[in-house]
């Protein structure tokens, strides 16, 4: 009898093309997600069955068409199932939810039959029910039957007059052009990379060879030998799977989503701008090599393999689809890394150094959000201070109080001077470390933590006395008139070291109105307009400091200068010399300050020795400044 | 100082690169900028800014964008063959499309600003569709729906070119225009693709889930909201580019009555909302802020406890705060922020806004979320 498809063709146009997308080999994983599905279904009805799957390739030497008879021994189909299936690819354009994939069997039998077109002409399936006959006993539900499919929409069904064992064998007839997918070697590599974790022997025949693709089954699936053996076989797999040899192997299990599986420890640091991607097997049959937010987001150090019994996959088929199940595997699986963690830390401290160098944006992450891993974790991690590198707990040791800056160029200014009176400053700038240091003193509440502000560190150095104010006093007056349309102030302190004349410091405001005054001063009309008002806001308050250090010879024979223009000029001098040593990128007007400056001072240089009777000899030199 | 600056800023270049879009991937870029300029190096200078531009635009620091982009176009103004303006056509966009959230900036200002990108755009060889886009959502955010209808249709009939949003930014904004005018079935449409997973980019559809949230509830279909919730927060949780619609989220934790998550949320996001000199996205936050907050105290939360930064206007030392004076600073804050806004554009949206907000209550749908998942 002929019949035709009642398919809307639109509808598999996009189908084919949606599954296209990875690759015209998807046939292969149709193929065998239909044949599992079917034994699965068989052994419902049969529980002691055993299943079995074989792909055979006929032909294909000498010019002739290959054909791949793809073989299973699963439930079989009825004839009316044949006719249902058909229905299913008939609905599937009209119906989003299909995209989901149903978990009736039969309607995803037919959606998958569908992509083997794109490799083959036509497609023969023989086929027997193993399912006991109905009652009203119709002729040929028990008898094998022969359904021939083509593209152009047409198909027929016959009877199969001699017995029949129960399953389906699917035959596929090479299209021309298609004849890759069809030679053996890759198709033992396809069908090992989809099914190769199947539960259920596939065995690949071409002539007289016969080859086992999935001999082995899940590796974590494997039972007995010593715990070392067990991590050295998964660490084996990742070497298989991955051609990297991991740091270590972390068995995973989450009852929710019925996950099982091994998370591999990356042995470089990854880099936190691409996200992590795991390869992820659903009931057994290859989802994704890419799927994303399987583990919490502060895991960036492994790469898993797992299955998934009890998860949905999302309508590309490329990760798991996101809802509470997931995330409550995501939780669970989270917690396995997190033991794995805590074993280090009490276990193997070695290890733990090792884990620590490579991963600590992982542990600094996760430490941030988890209180009792913070606790456990944060005195190994470790941080750039103003003394060298550190971990916490080695500061922690020396110093009471933590105390840390939050941005870089805070830190560059004050490492200098800090490192100079023995002050350990933490830098905070980097991925979690402000987040990490703000987070101390809640979870240990008497613990002191200070972020230092730059601005504020001037002000835990020494005051002068009494008598020190008066003698610089007009030091300072000149210097606040000077430095006045900079939009700076200055203050003279006692710190160390000794040889700086003056430290130069902003806050975060502060810094931000230099970098718009570099874009203003280069800007057109419009520009410059819209960066006043930006920065409008911002008022004349936010003051930057240049603090003078009334230790520094240089800076106390200042003080006594009566000669207006030269101490001028020395101020502007050493406010530029502080910018400069602070990685303050100069204005147009300090830099004009520094040409004019240089000038200024090699002028005076040259007539003050003018009128000496013959120049001081080069190396004795008369100190700093050149003092008359 | 070293002599290898330069390789000190690539350095900076690569580090940063290995980073997500995140404060401490920014904290290198101006590092590296500072370097630069330190070193009088325009062409380091130039290319550690189109670096910190981008970062700058989606961590949410336009100012620092801004000031960055100025000067780049100064330097293609300057030496025009070896910086051509071409290059920066793209980020121009991000720039201009920020102008409207400084109320400080002027009218003037920002019609200017959009001439010189026209000006700029034409002399490149680009249409003005991108600019027609950022004119309709420039009206939008000044409170004129005529002028924003105008631009919509001239965009709309303008053909894509290669300086166009991708298709994802333009549907999710076409999402937006279509909430602003209430027209909700038709923005639920029209956001269909990007929900079902068709379309994405950088931040879509971490922004379309907070665009949805309102118009969702508006229909019924509140669970749906609640899933695109979760799945928005998780994604943006940590961004404070995300910020602006974070005031969706806090809206739609009140109408479902998550108070205890939407507490969370106000006290997590606060701090940003406080920090930046973004004040329409400050705003934004605020607005959803005004609205949660007293539906809390209704439900009888007298008193919060929360941790707030140092820098929170009404700071307490022992982290109690009532919840009634809580919302009344808020919603002083709200006003003092729509007087602002007004005064620039020269009308009264913003304070119309704030008239209306009570009438969503009518939408109030309890639907109670999971706890201790993904970020609550």
């Amino acid at each position: 009898m002929d019949y035709k498809f009642q398919i809307n063709l639109r509808g598999i146009i996009e189908l084919l093309s949606n599954h296209l997308y990875s690759g015209p080999e998807v046939f292969l994983r149709e193929l065998l997600q239909n044949g599992v599905d079917a034994i699965r279904a068989r052994q419902n009805l049969e529980p002691d069955h055993r299943g079995e799957i074989t792909l055979e390739v006929l032909g294909g030497r000498g010019g002739k068409t290959p054909t791949l008879v793809f073989t299973d021994n699963g439930i079989g189909l009825t004839e009316d199932e044949i006719h249902r299936f058909l229905a299913t690819i008939g609905q599937s354009s009209k119906n989003a939810e299909f995209w989901e994939r149903p978990s009736d069997f039969i309607g995803q039998f037919g959606i998958g039959l569908l992509s083997c077109f794109v490799v083959s002409e036509e497609i023969v399936v023989i086929t027997r029910s193993a399912a006991p006959s109905l009652p009203d006993g119709k002729e040929g539900r028990t008898k094998g039957l022969e359904w021939r499919g083509k593209p152009n929409g047409t198909y027929t069904i016959k009877v199969i007059e001699r017995d029949l064992e129960p399953g389906t064998q699917v035959y596929l007839t090479c299209k021309k052009g298609c004849e890759e997918h069809f030679e053996v070697e890759r198709l033992v590599e396809r069908a090992t990379h989809f099914g190769g974790l199947l539960p259920y022997p596939i065995r690949l025949i071409s002539g007289n060879s016969s080859r086992p693709i999935n001999a082995e089954g899940p590796p974590w699936r494997r039972r007995g030998g010593s715990e070392k053996a067990r991590r050295a076989a998964l660490l084996e797999y990742g070497r298989k799977t991955f051609d990297v040899d991991f740091f270590d192997a972390i068995p995973l299990h989450s009852s929710v989503g019925e996950v099982e599986g091994v998370a591999f420890v990356l042995p470089f640091s990854p880099s936190l701008a691409t996200k992590r991607t795991h390869r992820v097997y659903l009931k057994h049959m290859l989802l994704s090599e890419s799927a994303e937010d399987l583990v919490p987001d502060w895991a960036f150090f492994v790469k898993c393999v797992v299955n998934a019994n009890d998860l949905r996959p999302t309508a590309s088929r490329e990760s798991f689809y996101e809802d509470d199940k997931l995330a409550s595997t995501r939780e669970a699986l989270g917690q396995c890394l997190r033991e794995y963690l805590f074993d280090l830390a009490k276990n193997h401290p070695d290890r733990l150094q090792q884990f620590i160098a490579l991963h600590h944006l992982s542990i600094k992450a996760l430490a941030v959000s988890d209180d009792e891993f913070y606790r456990l974790f944060i005195d190994w991690m470790p941080f750039e201070t103003t003394l060298g590198d550190m971990t916490l707990g080695e500061y922690r040791k020396e110093y009471p109080v933590i105390r840390y800056v939050a941005h870089l160029d805070q830190f560059r200014q004050i490492a200098r001077v800090a490192a100079a009176q023995d002050l350990c400053v933490l830098n905070g700038a980097y991925t979690y470390n402000a987040e990490l240091l703000e987070k101390f003193s809640e979870v240990f509440p008497d613990e002191q933590v200070e972020e230092v502000d730059p601005a504020g560190l001037t002000q835990s150095f020494e005051d002068l006395s009494l008598e020190e104010r008066e003698e610089m006093f007009a030091l300072l007056k000149s210097a606040d008139l000077v430095l006045q349309p900079f939009k700076c102030s200055a203050e003279i302190k006692k710190f160390l070291p000794h040889e700086l004349p003056a430290l130069f410091s902003t806050n975060a405001d502060a810094g931000f109105l230099r970098s718009a005054e570099q874009s203003r001063e280069i800007c057109d009309a419009l520009w410059s307009s819209v960066l006043d008002n930006l920065t409008a806001k911002h008022g004349s308050d936010v003051y930057a400091q240049l603090c003078f250090n009334y230790g520094n010879p240089l800076v106390r024979k200042l003080a006594q200068l009566r000669d207006r223009n030269l101490l001028r000029r020395s101020i502007e001098m050493l406010y530029v010399q502080a910018l400069l040593l602070g990685h303050h990128p100069l204005s147009a007007r300090e830099m004009a300050l520094l040409n004019e400056g240089l000038l200024g001072l090699i002028e005076w240089g040259l007539n003050a020795t003018a009128s000496q009777p013959s120049p001081p000899e080069r190396g004795r030199g008369q100190g700093e400044g050149g003092t008359r | 100082m070293t002599t290898d600056y330069r390789g000190e800023i690539e350095e900076l270049l690569e580090q940063a690169e290995d980073l997500p879009e995140c404060s401490s991937k920014l904290a290198l870029l101006e590092e590296a900028v500072r370097l630069a300029d330190t070193h009088r190096d325009t062409e380091l200078g130039d290319e550690a800014r189109d670096a910190l531009i981008q970062t700058a635009t989606f961590t949410g620091y336009p100012e620092k964008a801004l000031v960055a982009f100025s000067w780049r176009l100064a330097q293609a103004d300057r030496a025009p063959e070896q910086f051509p303006e071409s290059r920066l056509m793209w980020e121009y966009k991000w720039v201009a499309g920020s102008l409207t959230n400084f109320p400080q900036i002027s009218r003037r200002q920002i019609e200017n600003a959009f001439e010189d990108m026209e000006a700029r755009f034409r002399r490149s060889g680009y249409g003005m569709r991108a600019i027609y886009k950022l004119r309709w959502e420039a009206a939008l955010d000044m409170g004129e729906p005529d002028e924003a209808r105008r631009y919509y249709r001239l965009w709309d009939k303008t053909p894509r070119d290669a300086n166009s949003d991708c298709i994802a930014c333009e549907q999710d904004s076409r999402v937006e225009y279509h909430v602003y005018f209430g027209k909700h079935e038709k923005a639920l449409q029209l956001a269909e693709p990007i929900l079902k997973g068709s379309m994405s980019c950088g931040t879509v559809p971490e922004r379309t889930f907070g665009t949805v949230l309102l118009p969702l509830v508006r229909l019924g279909k509140v669970d749906e909201a609640a899933k695109y919730y979760r799945k928005g927060y998780r994604l943006a949780s940590g961004n404070r580019d995300s910020l602006d619609y974070f005031g969706d989220y806090l809206t739609f934790l009140g109408l479902t009555g998550n108070f205890s998550q939407g507490v969370k949320l106000f006290e997590r996001h606060l701090g940003w909302a406080v920090e930046t000199m973004d004040l329409y996205a400050r705003w934004l936050f605020y607005l959803g802020a005004r609205f949660f907050l007293p539906l809390v105290a209704q439900s009888g939360q007298t008193e919060l406890k929360l941790r707030l930064s140092k820098e929170t206007p009404g700071y307490r030392a022992d982290g109690r705060y009532e919840t009634k004076e809580l919302a009344s600073l808020i919603d002083r804050m709200c006003r003092e922020l729509a007087e602002q806004f007004d005064a620039r554009n020269g009308n009264d949206s913003f304070a119309r806004k704030l008239d209306k907000q009570k009438r969503l209550k009518r939408w109030a749908t309890p639907y109670p979320l999971q706890r201790g998942r993904d970020g609550n």
